[in-house]
């Protein structure tokens, strides 16, 4: 399918230039044109990263529970490729919250770990996704663990909202209905900025699936090769 | 305890940063006034933002040098068997 | 043969089995009261409240005791190699595993049965008028826990590190469960009123209702074909 690639390569180079654009002017915007926060000082722009990585993390788990809904239903390899890539990048991502997370609790609340609703639930949340990664590498064949790594996602992307709340509801917040709470709002700087992190984050994290896939995809292909070497054939070369 | 008043914040992003309790008498507030304090500050933004960085470029790196290396064993199981 | 008829056969046939040797439930319950023993020693109750820690002390028991049921639930049928003739009975998958989550269930529910009693008396616990309440605590969140518990032990026990790997993915899959229910038993314990736990208590029903269903469907996918 040279088309195909050749879409999807085209993709990707140009999401790497712009996020190579961009990346430099997050950095400039938050450090140097964004005020300062008036109650938590200089360390509240971590937000500036941290709120986009905790969305790039939920991304991740929706399109592994996606992908493998997909999959389950399709049995077509490439939704499993998605699958696997998006946990990982949801690692990855959930990492990145549980990590700069602590370093901005501990200078404005002097702890490192608070316990508090949204970081507890998150680290859950990377529990269930590592554990996924640990599953699948503990398959006897990619087959196994496809389904078995399909079914987790389900069941773990299911449960996401479930434990957010029930954590949320243990700290002592009310059980509440979803809206906003008023009071002023964000100063428009803030907000400008916040949002330009969030798009760089969404493009690094499109950049990424698709560079992991294609690495799943090469995986296979190593795999299919070899598996014919050694029968002493070869399979019609892939165009 | 004096609650942290997140006000600051609206809309979607207000529910998204409502965590309410900080759990020590420390507050930045108290602590902004002192320099010292506001040093502290930076170092703990800049080790956060290395922290996210090095995170993502390992990863990154990672990706990309499994990558070149399967490309190449590709080519080269390709070229074996003619 | 009918849906239901299989699940009850499962059920009845692991049941049968464990009555005829007993050897699991012996295990559970020696295990589940080790753990109480441990935690008696492990505080000093003279100082510490301990109405407040008795909901954590018992689950941490009951969820403990039962990743080992929910281990063994499976490694019998490895044992007997019964997983070929599962596959190829012309029934629905899903009413095997109901069955195995109902085995599972009885076993977790006479764990309990024997657990609280002996908490009540080692513990000196009023566990005052609200049978009910408890009842329902206990066989809400025990079944959410064999639901979730069987669809992956079904998975993990299938693997070589399964022993690590069924906790590694239950636990963080079960925090609601395992919060609700230390949180409703805690209340249930300082003797406060029913609206004070209702909520929870909807929670682990919601959540009993929404994986018991997604496991239904997705367990055709999780024994090899």
């Amino acid at each position: 399918m040279p088309a195909r690639r050749g879409i999807l390569d085209l993709a990707q180079t140009i999401l790497f230039v712009i996020v190579l654009v961009l990346v430099p002017l997050c950095l400039y915007v938050v450090f140097a044109v964004v005020p300062t926060e008036s109650r938590m000082g200089v360390v509240q722009r971590i937000f500036y990263f941290h709120v986009p990585s905790a969305i790039c993390a939920f991304l991740g788990v929706g399109v592994c529970a996606g992908a493998s809904a997909l999959y389950l239903w399709k049995r077509d390899r490439r939704f499993d490729l998605l699958a696997h890539a998006g946990a990982e990048l949801a690692v990855v991502f959930c990492s990145i919250v549980l990590i700069s997370g602590p370093i901005w609790a501990r200078p404005v609340w002097g702890v490192w770990w608070t316990g508090e609703a949204r970081l507890t639930s998150t680290l859950v949340l990377w529990l269930i996704f590592v554990g996924y990664l640990v599953l699948r590498g503990s398959a006897d064949n990619p087959d196994q663990a496809a389904r078995w790594g399909a079914v987790v996602a389900i069941v773990g992307a299911l449960d996401v909202p479930i434990i957010y709340k029930s954590v949320a509801w243990w700290r002592g917040l009310h059980p509440r209905v979803l809206k906003a709470t008023g009071g002023q709002g964000l100063d428009p700087t803030m907000e400008r900025a916040l949002m330009l992190c969030m798009l760089t984050f969404v493009l690094l994290f499109t950049y990424l699936i698709i560079q992991r896939c294609r690495l799943g995809r090469l995986q296979d292909d190593v795999q299919a090769l070899v598996h014919a070497a050694r029968r002493g054939s070869l399979p019609a070369a892939r165009t | 305890m004096p609650p942290v008043d997140l006000s600051v914040f609206h809309g979607p992003l207000a529910l998204l940063m409502q965590s309410g309790e900080p759990v020590t008498r420390f507050t930045a507030e108290a602590a902004a006034a002192q320099p010292a304090v506001v040093a502290r500050g930076f170092r703990f933004l800049i080790a956060a933002y290395t922290a996210v960085w090095a995170i993502l470029a390992i990863y990154i790196l990672t990706v990309s040098v499994r990558l070149r290396r399967l490309s190449n064993q590709v080519r080269r199981l390709k070229e074996q068997s003619g | 043969m009918s849906y239901f008829r299989t699940v009850l056969l499962v059920a009845a046939k692991d049941l049968r089995t464990e009555l005829r040797s007993r050897e699991q439930i012996v295990t559970l319950l020696f295990f589940a009261l080790l753990v109480l023993v441990v935690f008696n020693f492990a505080f000093d109750f003279t100082i510490i409240d301990f109405v407040s820690l008795g909901g954590g002390i018992l689950w941490v028991a009951f969820i403990f005791s039962g990743v080992l049921a929910l281990g063994r639930s499976f490694q019998i049928e490895r044992e007997q190699d019964r997983i070929q003739g599962i596959l190829m009975a012309p029934v629905d998958r899903s009413a095997f595993y109901l069955g195995k989550v109902c085995a599972t269930f009885l076993f977790m529910a006479a764990v309990e049965a024997v657990l609280v009693p002996v908490t009540v008396i080692l513990f000196n616990f009023p566990f005052g008028p609200r049978v009910g309440a408890a009842l329902l605590v206990l066989v809400l969140n025990t079944l959410g826990f064999a639901a979730v518990g069987t669809l992956f032990a079904a998975i993990t026990t299938q693997t070589r590190r399964g022993e690590l790997l069924l906790p590694l993915l239950l636990f963080p899959a079960a925090v609601p469960l395992a919060l609700s229910a230390v949180r409703s038993t805690s209340h249930i314990l300082a003797g406060r009123p029913f609206d004070r736990y209702s909520s929870w208590i909807a929670l682990s029903g919601a959540y009993d209702l929404i994986f018991l269903t997604t496991a239904i469907l997705l367990f055709d996918y999780v024994l090899d074909e």
